[in-house]
């Protein structure tokens, strides 16, 4: 689905894809999966700390902040089975 | 021995669990890829085209409805609405399949495999359209 983070071809994830990423992976987590969305994380969790700033801000839409919402706690739900699966 | 019935109850409770998934406020695609699988290995034993493009119809489903937001409780009306409608017509899509297999036969079978199709694009372009929605992030904090 996506190139791998740190090859030559690398380039800035989009929100999009990110949000696909948590959203592919929670609906059907397993190790495999785990391993797919690991190196990804640094980004998505850069993109969710953003997001965590534009929460106090008046000027984005609803849609948009209940997106962000989900967005952050998809990211909350993967991290916490992302580490799950590492323990095993 | 696998009977088609067989494979008719496995749709229906695929449907089933989409619509009631949807109920409780979640996107549960989870027994499409089962139901893909004996697709797939009917179409291998029989040599049967049909039975494969239904497979890869219900694969790229899967795989598309998994674009969704999963858990759909928080999200804003309109947007919780959307996705509601594309699961019941996902759902509307499976009960014509369902119904072409055990009842009406061949050309309703490829009537329904068509309108699965539509429904493969649909779900793919909207959980795209609802991604891109999300907020642009500066490239700062994503390098």
């Amino acid at each position: 689905m996506h190139r791998h983070p740190g090859g030559d071809d690398d380039y800035p994830l989009y929100p999009s894809e990110a949000f696909q990423l948590l959203s592919s992976f929670l609906s059907r987590p397993g190790a495999a999966a785990a391993d797919e969305l690991r190196p990804y994380l640094p980004e998505v969790r850069a993109m969710a700390f953003y997001y965590r700033f534009m929460l106090d801000q008046s000027n984005i839409s609803p849609i948009q902040r209940s997106l962000v919402r989900q967005f952050i706690a998809q990211l909350y739900a993967a991290q916490l089975l992302i580490r799950r699966y590492k323990d095993n | 021995m696998l009977e088609i019935e067989d494979i008719a109850t496995d749709i229906r409770r695929t449907r089933e669990a989409l619509l009631d998934g949807y109920k409780k406020g979640i996107v549960n695609p989870h027994h499409l890829p089962q139901i893909a699988t004996i697709f797939e290995e009917v179409g291998t034993l029989k040599e049967q085209g049909s039975y494969l493009i239904a497979a890869m119809l219900l694969n790229n489903l899967d795989a598309n409805l998994r674009k969704l937001p999963p858990d759909i409780r928080y999200l804003e009306e309109s947007l919780k609405d959307d996705v509601g409608r594309l699961v019941k017509d996902v759902a509307d899509a499976l009960r014509r399949l369902e119904h072409a297999l055990t009842v009406s036969g061949q050309p309703d079978l490829y009537a329904s495999y068509a309108n699965l199709a539509v429904r493969v694009v649909h779900t793919s372009e909207r959980a795209d359209q609802i991604s891109k929605m999300l907020p642009v992030v500066p490239p700062e904090f994503i390098e």
